[in-house]
C-alpha cells in the first residue's frame, strides 16, 4: 500500500513540465521589505513571460536553509532555484556540485564561480554611504527639527556580518565625508519586529541630541518613526520608499530595487541568457540602488542645496569616481 | 531628565505589567499560563486589526478580549481534557505565531507589518491635578489611556486578591484544592474565573503593545510574556512585587540601551545585562531575607 | 506493572496521534489550493523516500536529547527552563574545543569534544541548583535568565572573535571532517550520532530505574521532604540531576553539530530546548518514550518542509496544524471523552 503510494506521489511530481522556478526565501517573506519585493519581482517575471514560480519559506534559524535547498534540488522540477543573501554561498557551492544538472541563482549574495551558479550581490555599502552623507547633511542643516549639534543615529535590527561590515562603516563614512566632526551613534534592537523596542531606542538617540536616524530594522523602525514624529525629529527609510508612513518625518529613503533585480534575473533566465558561472555586483550605476529623488514630499521637505549636494554625489558614485571604501 | 528616563521605563514596563497580572491569576490556582506570550502576540493583532476596521478603541478591546477569552478556554478544555498544561500552552503559542500571520496575508495581504491609518490615536493625556508639581508631573503624566489603566488595575487587582471572597477562595484552591474543595469552594467555577481573568489582562497586554504604535508586526511580542511569567512566579501573589520586578527589568533593559550609546562594550554582551542582574537581584534578596530570618 | 502502564500510554497516544492528525489536516483541507496533494506530503512526506526518512531522524536526535535532559530534571523534582542556553553554550565551547583539535584520532576526538559539551551544559545548570541551594532561588527562574544570557554571550564570540571571516553569516569555521560523525544514509542528514543518542536514552533508562543515584533521584522527585528524612543528601540529589539535565542538552545540540551542520551557526538549536521539555512531557517521563515523542515532533517538522517544498503549505499554515497536533497529544482524556466513556474512567 505504501509502495503504491510513494509510486504514486513519485508520477504526480513528474508531471510538471512547464519553466518553473523556486525561490528559496532565507527568512519569511513576512516583516522583510526585500523579500516582499522579491517576491513581487519574481510574481511581475512569471506572468509576464508565463512560467510557474514557488515561493519556499525558509524561516528564521539558517541552518535550515541548506537542508531545504539541497532537498529543493533533489526534486529536480525546477529549472531554476534561486535563493538569497550572504549567508547561502557555501550552501549554494554545495548544492550545485552536488547537483550539476540544476541551475542554481544566488542574489544578494556573491557564490563561488561554477558552471551552474549565477550570483548577483547588491553594494550595500553605496546605500548606507548615501544615507549617511543625507544624515550628516541634515544634522547641520538650519531644518526645523535639525539642532545645532552634528549628531545623528542609526538602528539596527540585529548585528550580522553584513551590517557591521558593509552598513554601518559605510553610513559612518558618509556622515563625515558630508562634516568630519559628525557624531554617530549605533543602537542595535535585537529584533527586526518590535516597534516598542524600536520607539525606546529612539527616544534615548534623540535625548542625546541625535536629529536624524538611518533605521534598518523593520517592523522595529516603526516605533523610531512614531518617536520621531512626536520629537518632531527625523529618519531616513531603507529598502523601499515608505515616506508616505509620514511624510514629514522620514525625509528620505535609499532604495534597493529588489524587485527590479530579480525581475531581469528571471527574465534572462526564461529567454537562456543568464550568464551562469558567472557574478556580478550591482549598484547605483546598474540601476540597483537608488534614492527618492522624485518623492513630492522629499521635494517640498527637503531644502533644494541639499537636494542638489545629493544628485551631485549620486553622479560621482555612478560614475565611479567615489566608492564609499575607497577601493 | 531623571524623571524622563522613569516615565520611558515605566511605559516600556506597562504591556509586561498587564501580562503578569494575567499570569498571576493563573499562578494562584497553581497552575502557570505558558502561554501569555501567544495571548499578548493574538491580542495585539486583533486590537489592530479591529481598531483599523472601526476607528473604535472600545470595540478593539472589546474584540481583544474575546480573542483572549478563546485562548483561556481552550486551556480550560486543555485541563479538562487532562492534557499537559505547559505543552498546551506552547502549543497555543505557536498557534499564535501561525495565525496571526496567515490572518495578515489574508486580511491585509501582507505578512509583514501593518501600518493602520484608522486606527484612534492614543494622545498622552496630562493630568492637570500634577501640573504644577515639578518632578511628580514628568513621573505620573502623559501617558496614554491604557497605561493609566494599567495604574489603576493594579490596585484593583490587589483588592479583588487579598480583600474579596474571590480572591481568597482562589488563593484557597491554589494552596490546597483538596482541602477547598472541602471547604465547599467550586474548584472548578474558581480555575475557570481566573483564567478568563488571566485572558482579560493578557488581552490588555497585547492593545498596549500594538494600539499605541497604531501598528502590527509578526512577532511583535518579543519575549515579553516569558518575561511577565518570571515576575508572576517571583512575586507569587503579591501583587506589588509582580509589578516591581516588571519595573526593574524594565530599568535593566533602559541600562542596556543607554550604554550601547555611551560605551564601547559590544552590544551582545550589554543585552545580557537585564537576564544577569535579575538572577543577582534575586540572590541577593533571598540572601537579605534569609539573614533576617535567622 | 511498568509495561502494563506503557501498553496502555501507547493505545492512548497513538489514538490521540490520529485525532491530532485529522485535525491538522482538516487546517490544510481549508486553507490549501490543492489540498489532497498538501495533506498527503504533510503526513507521508517524511517516510516518502530515504533523503526525508533520514532527515526526519536525524532531526530527532537533538529533540531525543534535551528530552532526555528534561526527564532527568523532572524526575529530580527540578524544573530546568534553561535548556535552551545550556546547549547553545555548551556547543559553542565544544565546537571551539573541537576547531582546535586538528589531527588527533577521531576516536579520541570525539568523546573529548562532547565530554566537554557535556561538563560546559553540566556546570551552566549546576550552577543553577547552586542558588537553589544556596539561596533558594527558584531554579525554574535562574536557570531560564542564565539561559537566556549566554545565548547572548555565545552570540557575541560567533559574530566576533570566533566568526568564520568568510561566511556571510554568523558562524564558527567548519570542523574538520574527521572530527565529524560517518554519515548514514547520504544524502540525507543522518549520521552515527543516533546511535550515540539511542545508547544514553537507554542508559539513562537503566540509571533512573535501577542504579542508587535512580532511585535517589526518583525519591527526591516525589517528595523531597521525605526523601530528606530517608537519609538521602537531597541538595546533593538536586545539584547532580541539574549537572546530568545541562550535560545531555549539551550533548544534544554537539551531536547536531558533529553531525549535520559541522560548524556553529547563530541561532542553529532555536526550540530544542522548549521543544525538549515538551518532548519529555508527552513521553510521560520516561526515557524509552522519549524518542517515538521525539520522532514525532521531527515528523511534524519534515513533513511541514517537504508540503510546503511539494505542495502550497506556508510556514504559518504548518505552525497552526502543528500547534494543533501538540494541543491535542497530551490530552490523556481526549479518547475517554470522545469514546464516551469519561464517567466510568475518571470521575472526579
Amino acid at each position: 500500500m505504501k509502495k503504491i503510494l510513494v509510486l504514486m506521489i513519485v508520477v504526480l511530481s513528474a508531471v510538471v513540465n512547464a519553466y518553473s522556478v523556486a525561490l528559496l526565501i532565507t527568512g519569511e517573506v513576512g516583516g522583510n521589505a526585500i523579500y516582499e519585493m522579491m517576491v513581487q519581482g519574481a510574481v511581475r517575471a512569471s506572468k509576464d513571460f508565463g512560467f510557474d514560480v514557488k515561493v519556499i519559506e525558509g524561516g528564521y534559524n539558517s541552518s535550515k536553509w541548506e537542508p531545504l535547498l539541497i532537498s529543493l534540488a533533489s526534486t529536480k522540477s525546477y529549472d531554476l532555484i534561486v535563493t538569497f543573501t550572504e549567508g547561502m554561498p557555501k550552501s549554494v557551492e554545495k548544492a550545485a556540485k552536488m547537483f550539476p544538472q540544476q541551475k542554481f541563482a544566488l542574489i544578494d549574495g556573491i557564490a563561488p564561480n561554477l558552471a551552474n551558479v549565477y550570483s548577483l550581490g547588491f553594494k550595500d555599502e553605496e546605500m548606507a554611504y548615501l544615507a549617511g552623507y543625507f544624515a550628516g547633511l541634515i544634522t547641520k542643516s538650519n531644518l526645523p527639527g535639525a539642532n545645532s549639534e552634528l549628531k545623528i543615529g542609526m538602528i539596527a535590527g540585529d548585528i550580522y556580518p553584513a551590517m557591521t561590515e558593509k552598513m554601518k562603516p559605510a553610513y559612518e563614512k558618509g556622515a563625515k565625508s558630508a562634516d568630519e566632526k559628525t557624531e554617530i551613534f549605533f543602537s542595535v534592537a535585537g529584533s527586526w519586529a518590535d516597534p516598542n523596542k524600536g520607539y525606546e531606542l529612539a527616544q534615548l538617540q534623540f535625548s542625546q541630541g541625535v536629529d536624524v536616524i538611518f533605521l534598518v530594522a523593520g517592523g522595529t523602525g516603526i516605533g523610531a518613526i512614531k518617536k520621531a514624529k512626536e520629537l518632531g525629529r527625523y529618519v531616513i527609510g531603507v529598502d523601499s520608499n515608505v515616506i508616505y508612513l509620514a511624510p514629514d518625518v522620514i525625509l528620505a529613503c535609499v532604495l534597493k530595487r529588489a524587485d527590479m533585480a530579480i525581475y531581469e534575473v528571471l527574465k534572462k533566465a526564461y529567454l537562456g541568457k543568464l550568464p551562469l558561472g558567472h557574478s556580478e555586483r550591482w549598484g547605483i550605476r546598474e540601476g540597483a540602488i537608488g534614492f527618492t529623488f522624485d518623492d513630492p514630499s522629499y521635494l517640498q521637505n527637503v531644502p533644494e542645496q541639499i537636494r542638489e549636494k545629493m544628485i551631485d554625489l549620486f553622479e560621482k558614485v555612478e560614475r565611479g569616481e567615489i566608492t564609499p571604501f575607497g577601493d | 531628565m531623571v524623571a524622563d528616563i522613569i516615565h520611558s521605563v515605566i511605559s516600556a514596563a506597562v504591556p509586561m505589567i498587564f501580562a503578569a497580572l494575567g499570569g498571576t491569576f493563573t499562578h494562584l490556582v497553581g497552575k502557570l499560563n505558558i502561554a501569555l506570550e501567544g495571548m499578548m502576540l493574538t491580542s495585539s493583532f486583533v486590537a489592530i486589526y479591529v481598531a483599523d476596521k472601526t476607528s473604535n478603541l472600545f470595540l478593539s478591546l472589546i474584540a481583544c478580549f474575546g480573542a483572549c477569552s478563546v485562548y483561556a478556554v481552550l486551556l480550560i478544555i486543555a485541563i479538562k481534557l487532562k492534557a499537559n498544561i505547559f505543552v498546551a500552552g506552547l502549543a497555543i503559542n505557536l498557534f499564535s505565531s501561525g495565525l496571526t500571520s496567515f490572518l495578515m496575508a489574508h486580511l491585509f495581504g501582507s505578512k509583514g507589518t501593518i501600518v493602520s491609518q484608522n486606527a484612534p490615536i492614543l494622545n498622552k493625556i496630562e493630568l492637570p491635578v500634577l501640573s504644577h508639581i515639578p518632578f511628580l508631573e514628568k513621573i505620573l503624566s502623559g501617558y496614554n489611556i491604557l497605561e493609566y489603566t494599567a495604574f489603576v488595575l493594579i490596585f484593583v487587582c490587589y483588592v479583588l486578591i487579598n480583600k474579596t471572597v474571590i480572591g481568597y477562595k482562589i488563593r484557597a484552591v491554589g494552596k490546597d484544592m483538596n482541602t477547598a474543595r472541602n471547604l465547599g469552594i467550586d474548584v472548578d467555577k474558581m480555575t475557570i474565573t481566573s483564567f478568563l481573568l488571566s485572558g482579560i489582562f493578557s488581552a490588555l497586554s497585547g492593545a498596549v503593545l500594538s494600539l499605541p504604535m497604531r501598528s502590527f508586526v509578526t512577532g511583535m511580542s518579543n519575549n515579553r510574556g516569558w518575561i511577565a511569567l518570571v515576575a508572576v512566579i517571583i512575586g507569587g501573589e503579591r501583587i506589588f512585587v509582580v509589578v516591581l520586578f516588571c519595573l526593574i527589568f524594565g530599568l535593566f533593559t533602559f541600562l542596556s540601551n543607554f550604554l550601547q550609546l555611551i560605551s564601547k562594550i559590544p552590544v551582545e554582551l550589554l543585552m545580557t545585562i537585564p537576564y544577569i542582574f535579575t538572577v543577582l537581584m534575586m540572590v541577593l534578596y533571598a540572601y537579605s531575607t534569609r539573614k533576617k530570618a535567622g | 506493572m511498568f509495561m502494563k502502564v506503557n501498553r496502555r500510554w501507547l493505545k492512548v497516544f497513538l489514538f490521540t496521534l490520529v485525532v491530532a492528525f485529522i485535525c491538522g489536516s482538516v487546517i490544510i483541507l481549508t486553507t490549501s489550493k490543492n489540498p489532497l496533494t498538501a495533506i498527503r506530503w504533510f503526513c507521508l512526506g517524511p517516510v516518502s523516500n530515504t533523503y526525508f526518512l533520514g532527515n526526519m531522524l536525524s532531526g530527532s536526535i537533538p529533540l531525543v536529547l534535551t528530552g532526555l535532559a528534561a526527564v532527568i530534571a523532572f524526575s529530580a523534582g527540578t524544573f530546568n527552563l534553561g535548556l535552551e542556553g545550556q546547549l547553545y553554550f555548551a556547543t559553542f565551547c565544544a565546537t571551539i574545543v573541537a576547531l582546535h583539535l586538528e589531527g588527533l584520532v577521531r576516536s579520541f576526538s570525539i568523546p573529548l569534544i562532547l565530554f566537554v559539551a557535556f561538563i560546559v551544559g553540566g556546570l551552566a545548570a549546576a550552577f543553577s541548583g547552586v542558588l537553589k541551594i544556596l539561596f533558594r532561588v527558584d531554579e525554574l527562574l535562574s536557570s531560564f535568565l542564565i539561559g537566556q544570557a549566554l545565548i547572548y554571550i555565545a552570540d557575541y564570540f560567533l559574530n566576533g572573535p570566533f566568526r568564520d571571516p568568510f561566511a556571510g553569516l554568523s558562524a564558527s569555521k567548519y570542523i574538520s571532517g574527521s572530527m565529524m560523525f560517518s554519515k548514514i544514509l547520504p544524502p540525507s542528514d543522518l549520521h552515527s550520532g543516533v546511535f550515540v543518542a539511542i545508547a544514553i536514552s537507554v542508559v539513562v533508562y537503566f540509571v533512573l530505574r535501577f542504579s542508587n543515584l535512580g532511585y535517589q533521584i526518583k525519591v527526591t522527585g516525589s517528595n523531597h521532604d521525605f526523601a530528606h528524612y530517608g537519609g538521602i543528601k537531597v541538595h546533593w540529589v538536586w545539584l547532580v540531576a541539574l549537572f546530568l539535565s545541562g550535560g545531555m542538552a549539551g550533548l544534544g545540540g554537539t551531536i547536531d553539530v558533529l553531525g549535520v551542520h559541522g560548524r556553529m551557526m547563530k541561532g542553529f538549536s532555536f526550540g530544542y530546548g522548549f521543544n525538549g521539555i515538551a518532548v519529555a512531557l508527552i513521553a510521560r517521563n520516561n526515557p524509552i518514550s522519549v524518542i517515538p515523542s521525539a520522532l514525532l515532533f521531527s515528523y511534524l517538522e519534515v513533513g511541514a518542509q517537504v508540503s510546503s517544498i511539494m505542495a502550497d503549505v506556508t510556514p504559518e499554515v504548518s505552525k497552526i496544524v502543528q500547534a494543533t497536533i501538540f494541543y491535542l497529544i497530551t490530552a490523556e482524556s481526549l479518547a475517554d471523552f470522545l469514546i464516551g466513556k469519561k464517567v466510568a474512567a475518571h470521575g472526579r
